[in-house]
């Protein structure tokens, strides 16, 4: 007889879902911190976003109550790195680079005062063109 | 600020003219082998509201489309431009004063940036393409682009160009990219 070799296959995960697992901890919840370190943010910043005191980010990094809004910050973050080739370095540069189509503040600062949709949809827009 | 029946009836007063030129229309790089926009979603943008019109978007010269590209910040990164020819018959021009006149236009209304406009509601230049689709009698618009003050950009009403007999296309034999509409 003889043997039976099962043939193995390699799945392999797009790239920037594996770099957004460095923000998800063991419960499978996304981390503040974690995600603020992935998106090179400070922790006043991923504070700011999700309108808490830096301290009670320290505390609970990934409470429930901030599941929400984490898992929007890196579903948008999932989309540009999307549109960026998987290319972290530019995407964080794009975040924080002041932009003439948001009339010069950086996605990082809309997203900051809670319009994180204006950026995600900038995203989706440059999908369908790249026209002023 | 004209809307509904009194902006389609302003439009159908302005005068418009038929355009036969080459415009360039700017994408990233991996969108490169569908240079029209077939398969592209409907996002809102400066003449059509979100999952409205289909809205083609061109440059007058490639320097405009690349100022175009590079508004939108992104890293350096491979961007493809495409020559497209343009065979329209009904072109209006908002550089026209008097075309800004008959649809009460004025500059501020034209220069609205809809990305920073509140969501649900709609800008004076997205009410003004989707109601130019609607009218079926202007498949093109001329406005000046954001990026490059002066610069000549035109929008291509794409659901009317069966109608007016007009067309857009793209021949690039060397690179074997080829396209039409409608």
């Amino acid at each position: 007889m003889g043997t039976r070799v099962e043939r193995q296959t390699t799945v392999h995960r797009p790239r920037h879902l594996n770099v957004l697992t460095e923000a998800i901890d063991n419960q499978g919840r996304y981390d503040a911190v974690k995600l603020a370190e992935l998106l090179d943010w400070s922790r006043q910043e991923i504070a700011q976003y999700l309108d808490k005191d830096p301290s009670a980010i320290s505390r609970n990094a990934a409470s429930l109550n901030y599941q929400q809004a984490l898992s929007e910050l890196a579903a948008t973050f999932l989309h540009l790195l999307e549109l960026m080739e998987n290319d972290l370095k530019a995407a964080r540069a794009w975040l924080r680079t002041p932009i003439k189509v948001l009339d010069g503040k950086s996605p990082k600062e809309k997203i900051l005062r809670h319009d994180l949709g204006t950026v995600d949809a900038l995203l989706s827009e440059a999908e369908s063109g790249l026209s002023v | 600020m004209l809307r509904g029946a009194q902006l389609d009836a302003a439009i159908r007063t302005v005068i418009s003219r038929p355009l036969r030129d080459v415009f360039y229309r700017a994408m990233l790089l991996k969108y490169g082998r569908d240079p029209l926009g077939k398969q592209r979603p409907i996002r809102r943008n400066r003449f059509n509201a979100d999952k409205g019109s289909r809205i083609l978007y061109l440059a007058q010269t490639l320097q405009t489309a690349l100022a175009e590209v590079q508004a939108f910040g992104f890293p350096p990164h491979a961007v493809a431009i495409v020559p497209v020819q343009v065979d329209l018959q009904s072109v209006i021009d908002l550089h026209d004063v008097k075309t800004q006149a008959t649809l009460q236009l004025s500059p501020v209304d034209l220069a609205i940036n809809f990305r920073t406009a509140r969501i649900g509601t709609t800008t004076p230049t997205q009410d003004l393409g989707e109601c130019a689709a609607i009218s079926g009698i202007v498949d093109g618009i001329i406005y000046e682009s954001i990026a490059v003050p002066g610069a000549i950009n035109l929008v291509v009403i794409e659901v009317n160009l069966s109608r007016l007999v007009s067309s857009v296309s793209v021949n690039d034999s060397a690179n074997n990219l080829h396209d039409a509409l409608p």
